[in-house]
């Protein structure tokens, strides 16, 4: 034997040197494949990416409206892991963890603009406790504000937060506007993405 | 007959085979070019493809959705970038309506973020998000402002490998 386990051929088995040259390709096979499935996990974090391919329309003023992509028709421009979903619900794995989360948006008013309102975009972590009804409770937040310059094209919009997120936990994105002249759009081409950093129980360093 | 093995089809003489030192090589070989993508895969994990540029000040028209040339990032290898783009007004025009920074991916516009400065002109502007990008493609930043005659912008621009498709 020799390190790190991998067997030789001894004096009283040299006949057996096919059988000997199989198992040490196994072996070696074996823990390559352990390396490379770890290095590629490092390397390929759970990632997934939703783009919108129509526009969401006619959202009102007076509190925030969810613009999460599963309300229009959209493509997943990239994933490496689908069970995110439309809500990026946090599954195991990855399980508990970071992850980074944006979201961009075009907004452009409807009919008539009413210049200096705002415009807010919020990515909001929730969960639905068991026995609560299907009652959400928010967990955490990251937002952009800005306001309406009016001068043609819309306001282009991202927000990026990193989350700490547990098994369970959702995401909805959502938006609320002050636009009073004329409900608010969302071009095409908005953008969804959430990418895991890593998880709470090992520190990684990439 | 030789068989291989079902992952990397490493070559093994099978009970009955002749054995000699051309078989030794072959295995030996074959285990060094699966060591060497192993490799490869370390060298990924641990040196992701990071950059991080500040560009030059440069002067755009107002009304024109210009293409700012320094810095631009060729991207090295297919995968998942996390772009930023960071965007700082370096004059101060008489207008100053609003400014809008995109991010594009092989000349096409994919986000961006837009502020109204009518009063914040001396701030700084970021936006970002992921881009699928290909070996190859350039990434870079566009600049569009609104108000009178030209306005002096400084970019920086930051991409950053979140995953690689391979």
């Amino acid at each position: 034997m020799t390190s790190p386990d991998l067997d030789c051929p001894e004096p009283e088995n040299y006949a057996a040197v096919a059988l000997q040259m199989q198992e040490t390709a196994l072996q070696v096979e074996a823990r390559l494949y352990e390396v490379e499935r770890d290095l590629r996990a490092s390397v390929n974090r759970q990632t997934h990416v939703v783009t919108t391919t129509a526009a969401r329309t006619g959202l009102p003023t007076g509190g925030f409206n969810d613009i999460s992509p599963i309300f229009v028709t959209n493509t997943i421009t990239f994933s490496n892991y689908p069970g995110f979903g439309f809500s990026f619900g946090i599954q195991d794995p990855p399980g508990a963890g970071e992850y980074q989360i944006g979201v961009y948006v075009n907004a452009i008013a409807s009919g008539a603009v009413t210049d200096n309102s705002h415009r807010i975009v919020r990515i909001r972590q929730f969960n639905v406790p068991p026995g609560s009804g299907g009652s959400q409770v928010t967990v955490d937040t990251a937002e952009a504000t800005v306001f309406e310059a009016n001068v043609g094209g819309g306001m282009d919009i991202t927000v990026t937060g990193v989350f700490d997120m547990a098994v369970g936990d959702q995401i909805a994105f959502e938006m609320d506007h002050g636009n009073t002249g004329s409900t608010m759009n969302i071009s095409i081409g908005a953008i969804y993405w959430i990418t895991f950093l890593g998880s709470r129980e090992t520190v990684e360093v990439f | 007959m030789p068989a291989n093995t079902p992952i990397y089809g490493f070559t093994y003489p099978c009970p009955g085979d002749t054995v000699d030192a051309a078989d030794f090589q072959l295995l030996a070989t074959q285990i060094e070019a699966a060591l060497v993508v192993v490799d490869q895969d370390y060298d990924l994990a641990l040196n992701r493809f990071n950059v991080d540029s500040n560009g030059n000040t440069q002067n755009i028209a107002a009304g024109v959705a210009t293409v700012i040339t320094v810095p631009q990032y060729t991207i090295p290898a297919d995968g998942v970038y996390l772009v930023s783009a960071i965007i700082s007004p370096a004059s101060s025009p008489a207008t100053f309506n609003a400014l809008r920074v995109r991010v594009q991916q092989a000349a096409v516009s994919r986000f961006g973020f837009t502020i109204n400065t009518e009063l914040n002109t001396g701030r700084t502007y970021a936006t970002s998000g992921p881009v699928v990008a290909t070996a190859g493609q350039v990434i870079r930043a566009e600049a569009l402002f609104s108000g009178a005659a030209t306005l002096d912008v400084f970019v920086n621009l930051s991409v950053r490998e979140v995953c690689r498709i391979a």
